[in-house]
């Protein structure tokens, strides 16, 4: 007997031949075959299996009876459960055109163009990779608002003012985001842009579904529900309509588009991937190679031994430049260790950040759902109507710069009357605004960026105190050796244990960023929730 | 050529023997501090022919520990004249133009060196003439490193004949000890190893960060365009005028527009505006059909308003025909 899902419940519901109907097994309803079989032609529905990983919780859909025995979400070599279930047809489908033959040529190549990856990512073989179509939705958004009110134009060294009275309509494609709660986004969106390198469009390369596409292919079901990108793709479009230029004479009017009627079209694709999985210990890396162009998109974790000893080669050589035509006295060494430290503290807390960030799913919405993502990310659509483009990121570097300088002005009153020299009063400064870097870092997170090229930018931020904790070494360190050039002792004894020991904790830095960098290449094993009615543990 | 070089440093064996070749390469200048220590201490006493000056205005020397001053300046003097000048006022100089001065009323524009003791600014300077190769300036603040603890400790003797000794080392063509600056080149060497080495390897990361994951703009295609509209100037004059009238002025933009920007051209299929492709590097509009229109981009904040200009700060020029390192004791 054929196991079917009730239309009210989602549960099984099973056919008693001796009634010629159908009746739930878990809410009781009794469904007639005529009316199940009109269901499931409206919803458009198609027969397929599914296959639950028992470690993991990770479903697949396989239209064959082929039983799998490798999880691709968790690297476990498990024997998965199976069952019949029916699952709604996507829109349209992009076929496998690379074989895994050739995707594992590919990942190996991809491999070899890195030095530092590790040799147990080379290990196993195609026995690590599965082939599936992952589900995306796929949109088109279409925005149309009749514009009125006025607008200014920069020009002759004044302002013209215009009334504009026009109709706008914008259209978006190619905005697309994959419906799996399993696979990251940070890999389908890395797959998404290497994809559109290539000259064709996504719906001239996708054809119709057809289930027979998916004969000896997994495909994932698709957990992520359908509306939760769709809030975020009308901010980003209102967002990026609100800065648009009406270009009159080789200059811009500023005409905002303030409450245009959006359209969203939304289809279901699959899009074929090749995804090869290394389990160490209790830790995951995923490489995703596209089955239809072959790109690689792999999160590669760092050998620290082979890290180590490229670095002690290049250690050389800066040591052989370093010796033959640097002498540093004591004073400016203490000025560069302090400036390297801050350096290195400054890429150990980006790092952090978003180790912190990958961690808490905070960059995979369709992991954690629309809501929290929300929640944990604040979302900032700018509007620039009369005010030049960029004016709230340049006022955060109005105020990054401000306090550099003023570090800058009391650094120099205080050098220029002790030392009397500009050489090693700008080297002090630069130790010193090192640790006030670190510290506004910290507090503000500031980052410069053109917001016309980013119409929305969801803000990651990471408590202030958790930071701290990352770079606190560092940061000590910097404030150190600014400790020191104020003291100015005359021992040069003072300056060289300083800068040792702000070299030292930048050693220690490097070391770190390796560790946090395997955190970002890798990722806990997962564990997933299932969303399918009928269910004892849904 | 960058792919085999890849191909190599993936083999155990070649990494492992370059890993010992760079770890030679930076124990070499230690021993050869070792080596260079023991050989000053063994340095011989011949003495030169050239000029020996002793002037103690600071009265900082006995009568014995003069004589064996001069007779250790005799070692550098086979090569120039050599001078040793204290001094307990520099008038309103400071130390390094105290010295100048020195030197020009000492040697007359010969070769020389001379040693500063300058209790009035408590500063040490070993200072030579510019042609002399053998002794750099970086080396006369060597020098003065490695000897200033004997004047902070009171032995002046100790201190301008350690001088000596090592300005007679250097002379000859030999190395002086230099620990701290082969110590501080290491650690520099190595954070900057540490730091080339990371940052190759995130360079090989394509996978995208955390806030570049929805960046959606960067992968989106995207055309705009404005229709059956009026424009109407209001300030100074009322200009009124249709938009077909600065149909032309808009036309002229785009193409100064598209000149400016980079990225594809425009595409333009049936039932659509032609679009244009947003990415970071924006690619200019494109023209669609139907009705006035214009494509149009945000370049925003790409302005043609440049950068401030790099203002160049220029160094002062040395005029003196000498120079030297110094340090404070």
């Amino acid at each position: 007997m054929q196991a079917f899902k009730c239309p009210h419940c989602g549960g099984d519901v099973k056919y008693d031949p001796g009634a010629e109907s159908m009746s739930c097994v878990h809410c009781g309803s009794e469904i007639r075959r005529e009316d199940y079989q009109q269901y499931l032609d409206e919803n458009a529905l198609y027969a397929t299996n599914e296959l639950v990983c028992p470690q993991c919780g990770a479903a697949l859909l396989r239209y064959d009876d082929t039983l799998a025995s490798f999880c691709c979400y968790c690297g476990s070599a498990v024997h998965f459960t199976r069952r019949s279930v029916e699952d709604s047809k996507p829109d349209e489908i992009v076929p496998f055109k690379i074989d895994g033959a050739d995707a594992l040529k590919r990942y190996r190549q991809r491999l070899e163009r890195s030095v530092f990856t590790p040799d147990w990512l080379e290990e196993g073989g195609a026995d690590r990779l599965v082939g599936l179509y992952m589900p995306y939705y796929r949109y088109q958004v279409t925005a149309t608002e009749h514009l009125t009110g006025d607008a200014q134009n920069l020009h002759g060294g004044g302002y013209e003012t215009y009334s504009v009275d026009c109709d706008m309509k914008a259209e978006y494609r190619e905005l697309r985001f994959d419906a799996a709660e399993a696979f990251p986004d940070c890999l389908s969106s890395t797959m998404d842009e290497m994809a559109l390198e290539g000259k064709q469009r996504l719906d001239q390369r996708a054809k119709p579904f057809e289930a027979s596409y998916l004969a000896g292919y997994y495909a994932d079901g698709g957990s992520v529900r359908e509306g939760d990108y769709r809030d975020m793709l009308e901010q980003m479009v209102r967002a990026d309509l609100a800065q648009q230029k009406l270009y009159f004479r080789s200059a811009g009017l500023n005409v905002a588009a303030e409450n245009p009627e959006l359209k969203l079209e939304q289809k279901k694709l699959l899009y074929p991937v090749w995804l090869n999985t290394h389990r160490k210990g209790d830790r995951v890396c995923y490489a995703a190679i596209d089955g239809e162009t072959g790109n690689v998109a792999a999160e590669l974790p760092l050998d620290r031994g082979r890290f180590l000893k490229l670095a002690l080669i290049l250690t050389a050589l800066c040591c052989l430049v370093l010796n033959r035509f640097v002498t540093l006295q004591p004073l400016p060494f203490l000025c560069v260790a302090g400036a390297l430290l801050s350096l290195m503290g400054r890429m150990l807390a980006k790092l952090s950040r978003d180790v912190e960030l990958r961690r808490d799913y905070r960059d995979d919405m369709g992991r954690i759902g629309m809501e929290e993502f929300k929640r944990s990310t604040k979302s900032k659509a700018r509007k620039q109507r009369h005010v030049p483009v960029g004016f709230l990121s340049l006022g955060w570097v109005m105020i990054y710069i401000g306090l550099v300088v003023l570090a800058l002005c009391l650094a120099a009153l205080f050098f220029l009357e002790r030392h009397g020299s500009l050489g090693y009063i700008i080297a002090a400064i630069l130790a010193l605004t090192g640790g006030l870097d670190l510290i506004l870092v910290c507090c503000f997170e500031a980052k410069f960026s053109s917001s016309a090229q980013r119409p929305i930018r969801w803000r990651f931020r990471m408590k202030p105190l958790q930071l701290i904790k990352a770079i606190w070494p560092t940061v000590l360190g910097s404030l150190l050796a600014a400790a020191v050039l104020f003291a100015n002792p005359v021992e040069d004894a003072w300056y060289y244990a300083a800068g040792i020991a702000d070299l030292l904790l930048a050693a220690w830095a490097a070391l770190e960023l390796i560790r946090q960098y395997n955190l970002l290449s890798s990722r806990e094993i997962p564990v997933f929730t299932r969303r399918r009615g009928g269910e004892a543990d849904a | 050529m960058l792919s085999l070089l890849r191909k190599a440093l993936r083999k155990p064996w070649i990494l492992n023997t370059l890993a010992l070749l760079a770890a030679a390469v930076l124990l070499w200048p230690f021993l050869l501090d070792v080596f260079n220590a023991w050989r000053l201490g063994k340095a011989g006493a011949e003495t030169g022919s050239h000029a020996v000056i002793l002037e103690d205005n600071a009265q900082l020397f006995s009568p014995e520990e003069r004589s064996g001053l001069e007779r250790e300046m005799g070692q550098s003097a086979r090569y120039c004249s050599v001078a040793l000048l204290t001094t307990r006022d520099t008038g309103r100089l400071g130390h390094a133009a105290y010295a100048e001065q020195a030197f020009d009323r000492l040697f007359s524009g010969t070769d020389g060196i001379l040693f500063l003791i300058d209790l009035d600014n408590r500063e040490l300077r070993l200072q030579k003439n510019d042609e002399n190769r053998l002794i750099t300036t970086a080396l006369c603040e060597s020098v003065t490193d490695n000897v200033y603890r004997y004047a902070s400790a009171g032995d002046y003797y100790a201190c301008a004949k350690n001088a000596f000794s090592q300005a007679a080392a250097l002379m000859s063509g030999g190395q002086i000890p230099q620990p701290m600056k082969h110590i501080s080149n290491l650690l520099i060497a190595l954070c900057l190893g540490l730091m080339l080495a990371f940052w190759r390897a995130y360079r090989q990361n394509d996978v995208n960060r955390p806030e570049e994951v929805y960046q959606i703009y960067r992968r989106a295609y995207r055309s705009i365009s404005f229709s059956d509209g009026k424009l109407r100037r209001l300030d100074w004059a009322d200009y009124a005028g249709t938009l077909g009238d600065i149909l032309g002025g808009i036309v002229s933009g785009i193409g100064e527009a598209a000149g400016s920007g980079g990225g594809s051209g425009s595409r333009s299929s049936g039932g659509w505006s032609s679009g244009s492709r947003s990415s970071g590097s924006r690619s200019s509009g494109g023209r669609s059909s139907g009705g006035w229109s214009s494509g149009s981009r945000s370049s925003g904040s790409r302005s043609s308003g440049s950068s401030g200009s790099r203002s160049s700060g220029s160094s002062g020029s040395r005029s003196s025909g000498s120079s030297g390192g110094s340090h404070r004791f």
